[in-house]
């Protein structure tokens, strides 16, 4: 498996963002937060697993929280921003407080 | 039961605090997850001393054993960070407002 770098990342959720007309954290701290956990779950699992969930370290069972994982869309539509707070909704204001929202997603374990 | 009937699997990390307290705090973490981060960022900015442990450093099996026993105890599907005050008192997720009420 060939390894990411931290580059690497930034260029895919840029990309990821652009093709779904979403916006990335604008916090410097959090977007960095984000991008090395994206990287130590590629170098570790080879894909992306969502930083903020727990993997169980295999792909086709992880498949829905790969990053950009198959909740961002209803969460960004529902909350303004998705689970790990990665992308978030053009319009959203990251003046407030943002808090973690709901797991949407159902447990599998 | 509490926080004494799980097994904990794995090198339980220790964090030592500059304040006084009461209360008695553990967490469970991811390594690669931002609210966890700020989880512990808040309690080292609140000046706690806490123990962690960060459950994707610990084998498949054993970590899910570990989520089904949290589950028994406090009776919710856990996730992460997972604040548990004192053994019995417990958040699931980073919510500040909450952890500032049960810590003491």
């Amino acid at each position: 498996m060939t390894k990411k770098s931290y580059d690497d990342v930034q260029e895919y959720i840029k990309k990821i963002s652009n093709r779904k007309g979403w916006k990335l954290n604008s916090d410097p701290e959090t977007l960095n937060d984000l991008i090395k956990g994206l990287l130590d779950n590629f170098n570790r699992l080879g894909y992306y697993n969502c930083p903020c969930r727990d993997s169980q370290e295999d792909r086709q069972l992880d498949r829905d929280i790969i990053c950009p994982c198959r909740y961002a869309e209803p969460d960004i539509a529902e909350y303004g921003y998705c689970y790990c707070t990665l992308y978030l909704n053009t319009d959203y204001d990251q003046n407030q407080l943002m808090k973690m929202i709901p797991e949407r997603r159902p447990p599998i374990i | 039961m509490s926080l004494d009937s799980i097994k904990i699997p794995g090198d339980v990390e220790t964090v030592e605090g500059t304040k006084k307290q009461y209360s008695d705090i553990f967490l469970f973490a991811i390594s690669t997850c931002m609210w966890c981060k700020k989880g512990k960022r808040w309690l080292n900015e609140h000046g706690y001393s806490y123990s962690y442990l960060d459950i994707d450093k610990i084998i498949v099996e054993k970590k899910n054993q570990l989520k089904n026993d949290i589950e028994k105890v406090f009776g919710i599907r856990p996730r992460f960070p997972f604040l548990v005050v004192n053994k019995m008192q417990y958040d699931s997720g980073f919510n500040p407002e909450i952890w500032e009420e049960i810590i003491q």
